[in-house]
C-alpha cells in the first residue's frame, strides 16, 4: 500500500486539529469574579495625561505620569475582610486599565486598602520581584536611595502665568514615600454589591485628579509647592491626603 | 531502510551534547576569594546569601568597568569611580548620561564592607541595594539593573561567570550581588601611617609624625568623629558646612529636623586623592576643608557640638596636610588581578 501524500496528511492533521480549536472557543467560559474599572477624571471631565487643564489658581497644567500603589487590598463585609491582592499599582495614564480579582461569593460594603505600602514590604528586596510584578524594580516606582518605594508618582508641567499660551515648561514632580506617609482608605461604594460565582460583579474606582491638587482643607499652589523627593515632607503629606480624599469607589 | 534516516542524526546529536557537557562543566564555583587585611582591622561581615567568591568577585570586577549598565553605554561605574583616585571622581557632581549631574560628590569606595549604611544619608543598608541605586537614577546612569542584565547575560564573559558565581543567568539580583562583592574587596589599610602605626619607625617624617599629634590632639578634635581604622565613626553629623542646607543629609531618611544637614562621616584614608570635598564636592582643596573646621563651622541648629574653632601656625598647616597625605595607600587597592 502507497504511503499517503505530504498534501493528504496535511489535510487530514488540519482537519482534525481546525475543529477542535472552534470548540476551545465556543466553551470559553464567561468571565465572573471581581473586575474593577479605573476611571480617572478631572473634576466631572474625562482625564488623560499630556491634556491641558486648569490646575488651582487656573493654572495651565498636564499630567504626564501619575502612579500610585494600592496595598493589602480587602473586600469589607458587615462580618469582616477578605483578602483580594497583596499589592496592585494604578497607572492612571492607562484610559482601559482594570483589575481583576477571583472572589469569593458575598455581600460587601465596599473595599479597603492601603494608599502606599506597609513597612514590611516597601523595605523588600526589589531585585527578588519579577519584571510583571507592581514592585518590579523596572516600574520606576523604586526608591533606591530610600531603600524603599514612591508609594505616589505624580509628574506633569505647568505654566505659572495664566494668560500665557506658550509651552509648559515649569516642572511639578511631587512623589510621596517613607513609611511615614503610608495610609489606609476606605473605598465604600454607595450601595453594598455581591459576588456570585459564574457571575462577573463590575465596580469602578474613581480618581479625581484635580482633587489630588485640590481637597477639602488642602489646596497645592503648583507654583510654590512643585517638588517633593523625599526632601518637601510636607507637601508629600499633603498629597497623600488628597489622594485619598479623592478616590471614589462606584 | 528507512527509519536509519532518523536514527544517525539522533546518534550525532546526542553524542555531540554528551561531548560538550563532560569537556566543560559549568557549575557554580564556591572556591572563596582570600581577600587579605591589613594589620589591625577588625574581621570583615560577609552576607550569607553573598560570600565572597573568586567567580563572584571576577563577576563584579568585569560589572564595575563595562559600560553597558548605562541607558546608552556611555557610562561605568568606573567613569565617576576611579580606580587610580581611591575610586572617586574629580568633579564636584558626577555627570550621567544626557549631561544630567548627580545629587551629591561622588565618594571613594573604600572599607566599604565596614558600613553599616550607605550613601552620605545613610539610606540603604547593605551594599547589595546600594548598587541598584546608581544603574536606575535617571541622574547618573539610567538604566535598570534587571534590563542590563538580561542584554549582558548571554554574552561572555558573563554567561560563564555568573553560572560560576550564582549559579544561573545573570539577572538584577545577581547582577547587584557581584557588584557588592566586588566592592567589599575594596580595601584600604597599606599607607605609611599604618606602616608606622604598626612599628616602622621610619615610615612617617618627623613632620607627619607632629601632624598626626595635631590631627589626634583635643584642640582639633578631629578625631571625635574621623576615628578608628577607617578614620570614620561611620555616624552622621552636621559640621555648620550651611546656615539652610539645599540638601537635607540624613532627613532625607529619618523626616527628623534635627537630622538636617547632617551626613555620614567620610574617611580620610586616601583623603589626598579624592577632591573636591564635603558632599557636595563644593571644596576644591584641603585647605579649604581645613580653613572650614578651623572656624569651628555657620551656627546652624544642629551643628555638631563636637565642632570647635582652632588656630594652626603655617608650620602646623603644613604638618597636617604632610600627615594627611601619609594616608594614601602604599599599594593598588584593588585586589582582583
Amino acid at each position: 500500500m502507497r504511503l499517503p501524500s505530504t498534501a493528504l496528511l496535511c489535510t487530514l492533521v488540519c482537519a482534525i486539529i481546525l475543529p477542535a480549536c472552534r470548540k476551545d472557543a465556543s466553551v470559553t467560559p464567561p468571565p465572573d469574579g471581581l473586575r474593577i474599572r479605573i476611571a480617572p477624571t478631572w473634576g466631572d471631565q474625562p482625564f488623560a495625561t499630556y491634556t491641558e487643564y486648569r490646575a488651582p489658581g487656573n493654572l495651565r497644567f498636564q499630567a504626564e505620569m501619575l502612579r500610585f500603589y494600592l496595598s493589602d487590598l480587602r473586600l469589607v463585609s458587615d462580618s469582616g475582610e477578605t483578602a483580594l491582592s497583596d499589592v496592585v499599582l494604578i497607572d492612571l495614564a492607562k484610559s482601559d486599565a482594570v483589575l481583576e480579582f477571583d472572589v469569593p461569593d458575598g455581600q460587601w460594603r465596599g473595599l479597603r486598602a492601603g494608599l502606599g505600602l506597609p513597612a514590611e514590604i516597601n523595605h523588600s528586596n526589589p531585585g527578588l520581584y519579577a519584571e510583571n510584578h507592581p514592585m518590579s524594580v523596572n516600574t520606576g516606582m523604586h526608591w533606591s536611595w530610600a531603600n524603599g518605594y514612591k508609594f505616589v508618582l505624580f509628574d506633569g508641567r505647568f505654566d505659572p502665568d495664566p494668560a500665557s499660551t506658550g509651552p509648559l515648561f515649569s516642572v511639578f514632580s511631587v512623589h510621596t514615600g517613607m513609611d511615614t506617609c503610608f495610609t489606609e482608605v476606605d473605598l465604600f461604594a454607595d450601595l453594598p454589591f455581591s459576588t456570585k460565582n459564574g457571575s462577573l460583579t463590575t465596580l469602578t474606582l474613581h480618581a479625581d485628579v484635580h482633587g489630588f491638587l485640590q481637597n477639602g482643607p488642602d489646596t497645592i499652589d503648583v507654583t510654590t509647592e512643585n517638588q517633593s523627593h523625599g526632601g518637601n515632607y510636607p507637601l508629600a503629606f499633603k498629597l497623600t491626603r488628597n489622594v485619598k480624599r479623592s478616590l471614589r469607589l462606584e | 531502510m528507512r527509519p536509519a534516516r532518523f536514527i544517525l542524526p539522533l546518534a550525532l546529536l546526542a553524542s555531540a551534547c554528551t561531548h560538550d557537557v563532560s569537556d566543560e562543566p559549568l557549575a557554580w564555583d564556591p572556591t572563596p576569594f582570600v581577600i587579605e587585611l591589613p594589620a589591625g582591622f577588625p574581621p570583615m561581615a560577609v552576607p550569607s546569601d553573598n560570600p565572597l567568591t573568586q567567580a563572584s568577585v571576577e563577576l563584579g570586577k568585569t560589572l564595575f568597568f563595562d559600560k553597558r549598565l548605562s541607558r546608552d553605554g556611555t557610562l561605568s561605574c568606573a567613569s565617576c569611580h576611579f580606580p587610580e583616585l581611591a575610586f572617586s571622581d574629580t568633579v564636584p557632581l558626577s555627570v550621567g548620561v544626557d549631561g544630567l549631574t548627580g545629587m551629591r560628590n561622588a565618594p571613594p569606595l573604600l572599607n566599604l564592607a565596614w558600613h553599616e549604611a550607605f550613601f552620605r544619608d545613610g539610606g540603604v543598608p547593605t551594599l547589595e541595594r546600594q548598587a541598584i541605586a546608581p544603574v536606575h537614577d535617571e541622574r547618573e546612569m539610567a538604566y535598570s539593573i534587571t534590563r542590563a542584565a538580561a542584554a549582558l547575560r548571554f554574552q561572555e564573559p558573563y554567561a560563564t561567570l555568573s553560572v560560576k558565581a550564582y549559579g544561573g543567568e545573570l539577572d538584577g539580583w545577581s547582577l547587584v550581588r557581584a557588584l557588592a562583592s566586588y566592592e567589599r574587596t575594596l580595601v584600604s589599610g597599606w599607607s605609611r601611617w599604618d606602616r608606622w602605626m604598626n612599628g616602622d619607625a621610619t615610615a612617617m617624617s618627623e613632620d607627619e609624625q607632629r601632624g598626626w599629634e595635631l590631627f589626634s590632639s583635643a584642640e582639633l578634635n578631629c578625631t571625635a568623629c574621623h576615628s578608628g581604622f577607617d578614620f570614620s565613626d561611620h555616624g552622621f553629623h552636621n559640621v555648620g558646612q550651611y546656615l539652610a542646607y539645599d540638601d537635607p543629609g540624613r532627613e532625607r531618611i529619618t523626616l527628623n529636623p534635627s537630622d538636617n544637614g547632617k551626613f555620614k562621616t567620610p574617611t580620610l584614608r586616601n583623603i589626598a586623592r579624592t577632591a573636591p570635598y564635603m558632599h557636595d564636592g563644593s571644596m576644591a582643596s584641603l585647605e579649604e576643608v581645613i580653613d572650614h573646621f578651623a572656624s569651628g563651622g555657620l551656627p546652624h541648629a544642629n551643628r555638631d557640638p563636637e565642632m570647635r574653632t582652632f588656630v594652626l601656625s603655617a608650620e602646623d598647616r603644613a604638618d597636617l596636610f604632610a600627615f594627611l597625605r601619609a594616608l594614601n595607600d602604599e599599594r593598588l587597592i584593588d585586589q582582583v588581578r
